[in-house]
């Protein structure tokens, strides 16, 4: 009575905790409205703020790497924009974000000093970029002014002082040029290129003086072709605004190589001000999200009111799961155990503890009891002749075990014998061959005797000759040798006549419009000069490579007398394993006569063990008459048993049987096996292995 | 006299109308001549004029308290002449190669010396258009270049004997320390 009760408030309590379940999924929902309502807020105006902060940062550095040009409008853009990106900062204020701000704030300062040291160098940087746009425009109108006035001055036969001057001053123009460059640029040599203009606008100056007015220190005569001072008025006109602003060019410097380290700062620190600029987004992004998405209200929103739905369907599922396999388990234990009642099997029992079928089980379990105490006590009388017969049923099984290792012995004589004659076959067979091989071999070795002796003859002559030419090829180094000493006198004299040619055009200058016909002798001298150094060059070159193969060819030979050597001393060897191996071969000889007369032993043997197995055979006939009349006894017995046996094997009492059929129900099974064996080794099968043919060959 | 510079102004007018224009002179390059030779295993040129001979290296008498790079004082038509070795000068090392066979004497500037040569080739003439002042140069060389020309696959670059002669370095041949073992007593 107090089962059922129990079921009924159980199943009201589920269904009590089962409605609470649904109430606590709609409150969950409600609430999770509300917070993505409330968390709405901010984030847009923050998100815009940061988007123009990177836009301003990348439009910063760009300002900067303009400012290279030395533009005035490069600067001021720089300033402008460096100016909005620090009003934009100042804008995003939040307290989430308090930790990107500092980063992007970090990251902001080292810009920002680099913009002020920008906008400081500015007015320099201006001032030097009109300097190098003015001077590279000028330099070629100063330098066709000043090439003219060498050509004047090549015409009136001047001092060669003065005409160096002259020459030198439009390659000072050019190198000015180009440190102007460096000074702008801010390059780290920028300094010694300021001193190398200061120095350079110095020497300019005074040639430029010096041909205008005459130099005695220097050796500068003054030009008095009008053209050429005409010339020299408009280079120095062209000039004088870098003349008269050399001190302020040289000072820029070292502001400009700061401006140019500013610009590297920037691009520099541009790349980490933009990632951190990138986080504060990605920041912003998240502050929102993070909120409503973050783990509680993850949990309150969606994850427990899942949660809840899904443990109170599985707690339905399982409760009705449960009753129904506790049922069907039930009904099929006894199904079974009525299977096995049916088949005569008595010690089945059903479980009782089951609440579904546990009466059913208990009495089905009871009539089984008694059934089975019934047959126990007819089973009694037949446990005495069982017993007698397992005794008889042994014996003969031991009978069997001999008759069995008997047979083994003799099957496997018979083999032993029949692969005794084959082998002395197979070995009569090979020392046959043997024979004949070792003939050829001696054949063999005599010919390798008189190919030794020829080869042998053959690198004597191969290393006379080799000898003969290596002392040639001595010969000939010893005369390309000779041959590359005439020519290094050659080239040595080449640089005396090279010596007398500079000489003499050097004295044809300084003897002026007298010199002109020694002038032009020079340069023959050193138009032939130069062809006769190229031949020379030529002549060594070829000299020194058939010098290199000479070489080569000598080493070449000394290789191969030394291979001759080698190859005779390989013969000598060659010509003594001969003789070992003559000598292998007539042992081999002796060995295969004494294996021969082993193999015609060996036969005789096999014949006289063919005569034990047919003395084996006549007593296995003997024993096989014996086991014959044992059989007819077991088996008359084995079949009145058998009959009663048979009645009372239908019944099973407590996991055993009354009779085991399988253990003495069969018959004696083994002694059938023993018989066909003994069969086997008849006479006529015992002779076949071994033939009268084989014999005849044995004997 | 009128009839006459009539005759004048018509030989002028007939002279103008037929005379043959003489031909243009075409246009030349300017050519800058120089003396190609080597120093310290480097091929450089020295501009014309800058030289005053090439001789062979004189037999030298070294002089005490000079800089390691100063031969010693040779003989030159009959008169001494200081002798410089340009590798251990240029290269700022000590030299103990080939002996140097020849040296070109310079003199300009009141200096009067020689320096050793490491080779000789002979007088090159280039378009002076074709000067390259920023022509690379061995990094010993660079202080004393200005600009330089390319022959075939190798550059020659033009060595500024007025910035040598300039360098305070090479004007001044006394050792700043001498080593001396004489023991200088005050007392």
């Amino acid at each position: 009575m107090t089962s059922p009760n129990k079921t009924k408030a159980a199943s009201r309590l589920r269904h009590l905790l089962l409605g609470l379940g649904g109430i606590a999924c709609v409150a969950l929902i409600a609430y999770g409205g509300y917070v993505i309502d409330r968390e709405i807020g901010q984030e847009g105006q923050h998100n815009a703020l940061t988007d123009e902060l990177a836009s301003l940062a990348r439009e910063v550095a760009i300002a900067a790497r303009s400012t290279a040009s030395g533009d005035q409008q490069a600067f001021d853009l720089l300033k402008e924009k460096s100016s909005a990106f620090e009003e934009r900062l100042s804008r995003v204020d939040s307290v989430q974000l308090n930790e990107q701000l500092s980063l992007v704030d970090l990251n902001w300062q080292p810009v920002k000093r680099a913009t002020q040291t920008l906008a400081e160098a500015a007015p320099r940087a201006v001032f030097v970029h009109e300097i190098e746009s003015e001077l590279s425009g000028n330099v070629r109108p100063m330098q066709r002014e000043l090439s003219s006035v060498v050509e004047l001055l090549k015409q009136r036969q001047v001092s060669s002082d003065t005409l160096v001057a002259a020459q030198k001053a439009p390659w000072l123009l050019e190198r000015m040029s180009s440190n102007v460059n460096k000074i702008l640029a801010g390059v780290e040599d920028n300094q010694v290129a300021a001193d190398e203009f200061r120095t350079d606008a110095g020497d300019f100056v005074r040639i430029v003086q010096g041909l205008t007015r005459g130099d005695e220190l220097t050796g500068i005569q003054k030009a008095a072709n009008p053209e050429a001072i005409e010339s020299l008025s408009k280079a120095y006109r062209l000039f004088s605004p870098i003349s008269n602003s050399l001190d302020r060019i040289v000072g820029a410097a070292a502001d400009l190589r700061q401006a140019a380290a500013a610009r590297a700062s920037i691009e520099e620190n541009s790349i980490a001000l933009n990632t951190s600029i990138a986080e504060l987004q990605t920041a912003v992004n998240s502050v929102a999200a993070g909120r409503l998405y973050g783990a509680g209200n993850l949990v309150a929103l969606f994850v427990a009111p899942a949660l809840l739905a899904l443990c109170l369907l599985l707690a339905m599922f399982f409760g009705q799961r449960r009753r129904e396999s506790r049922a069907s388990s039930g009904f099929g234990e006894i199904n079974a155990a009525l299977a096995r009642l049916g088949r005569g099997d008595l010690s089945v029992e059903a479980a009782e503890d089951n609440p579904v079928t546990g009466e059913l089980a208990r009495a089905l379990n009871n009539a089984a009891r008694e059934q089975c105490g019934m047959v126990t006590r007819v089973r009694t009388p037949f446990e005495s002749a069982v017993a007698a017969i397992d005794g008889i049923r042994n014996s003969a099984r031991a009978q069997v075990q001999k008759g069995r290792e008997l047979t083994r012995s003799v099957v496997e004589s018979t083999e032993t014998a029949t692969e005794m004659v084959r082998t002395s076959e197979g070995i009569k067979a090979a020392t046959g061959r043997a024979s004949e091989t070792s003939d050829r071999n001696s054949r063999k070795v005599a010919q390798g005797y008189e190919l030794t002796k020829d080869m042998s003859r053959a690198s004597a002559a191969v290393r006379e000759s080799v000898q003969e030419t290596s002392k040639s090829a001595k010969r000939q180094s010893e005369l390309i040798q000779s041959v590359t000493a005439a020519a290094e006198y050659i080239q040595a004299l080449n640089t005396k006549i090279s010596v007398v040619a500079i000489n003499t055009r050097i004295e044809a200058e300084k003897a002026g419009e007298y010199g002109r016909p020694f002038l032009g002798i020079a340069e023959s001298i050193a138009e032939l000069l130069r062809e006769a150094e190229e031949e020379g060059r030529k002549i060594i070159t070829e000299v020194r490579m058939l010098q290199n193969m000479s070489a080569d060819n000598l080493s070449s030979m000394e290789t191969t007398v030394g291979t001759v050597v080698t190859i005779l001393g390989y013969i000598e060897r060659l010509d003594s394993s001969l003789e070992e191996i003559n000598a292998g071969s007539t042992a081999i000889s002796e060995i295969i006569s004494a294996v021969d007369q082993s193999a015609g032993q060996s036969a005789a043997n096999a014949l006289m063990m063919s005569n034990s197995m047919a003395q084996i055979r006549d007593r296995n006939i003997e024993i096989s008459e014996l086991h014959d009349s044992a059989q007819k006894g077991v088996a008359s017995l084995q079949a009145s048993i058998r009959e009663a046996a048979r009645g009372l094997g239908e019944f099973r009492v407590g996991g055993d049987s009354l009779y085991d059929s399988g253990a003495s129900g069969g018959e004696v099974e083994d002694l059938d096996s023993f018989r066909s064996v003994a069969r086997v080794y008849r006479e006529e099968e015992v002779s076949d292995p071994v033939s009268e043919e084989q014999k005849r060959a044995i004997s | 006299m009128s009839a006459l510079l009539r005759s004048f102004d018509a030989l002028e007018r007939r002279y103008a109308a037929e005379a043959v224009t003489p031909p243009e002179r075409a246009p030349q390059d300017e050519l800058w001549v120089g003396t190609c030779l080597g120093i310290a295993g480097v091929p450089l040129l020295v501009g014309e004029g800058e030289m005053e001979e090439i001789i062979e290296t004189p037999k030298v008498t070294a002089i005490p308290g000079t800089k390691p790079w100063v031969l010693g004082v040779g003989s030159r038509l009959g008169g001494p002449i200081p002798v410089i070795s340009g590798d251990v000068f240029f290269r700022k090392k000590p030299y103990a190669g080939r002996p140097r066979d020849y040296c070109m004497v310079l003199n300009q500037r009141g200096f009067y010396l020689a320096i050793t040569l490491s080779g000789l080739e002979r007088d090159l003439k280039f378009p002076a258009r074709e000067r390259d002042m920023a022509l690379p140069v061995d990094p010993d060389f660079v202080a004393y270049a200005l600009g330089g020309f390319a022959d075939g696959e190798r550059n020659l670059f033009v060595l500024d004997i007025e910035r040598l002669m300039m360098d305070s370095e090479f004007v001044n041949a006394a050792q700043s320390k001498p080593n001396t073992h004489e023991v200088v007593n005050n007392d």
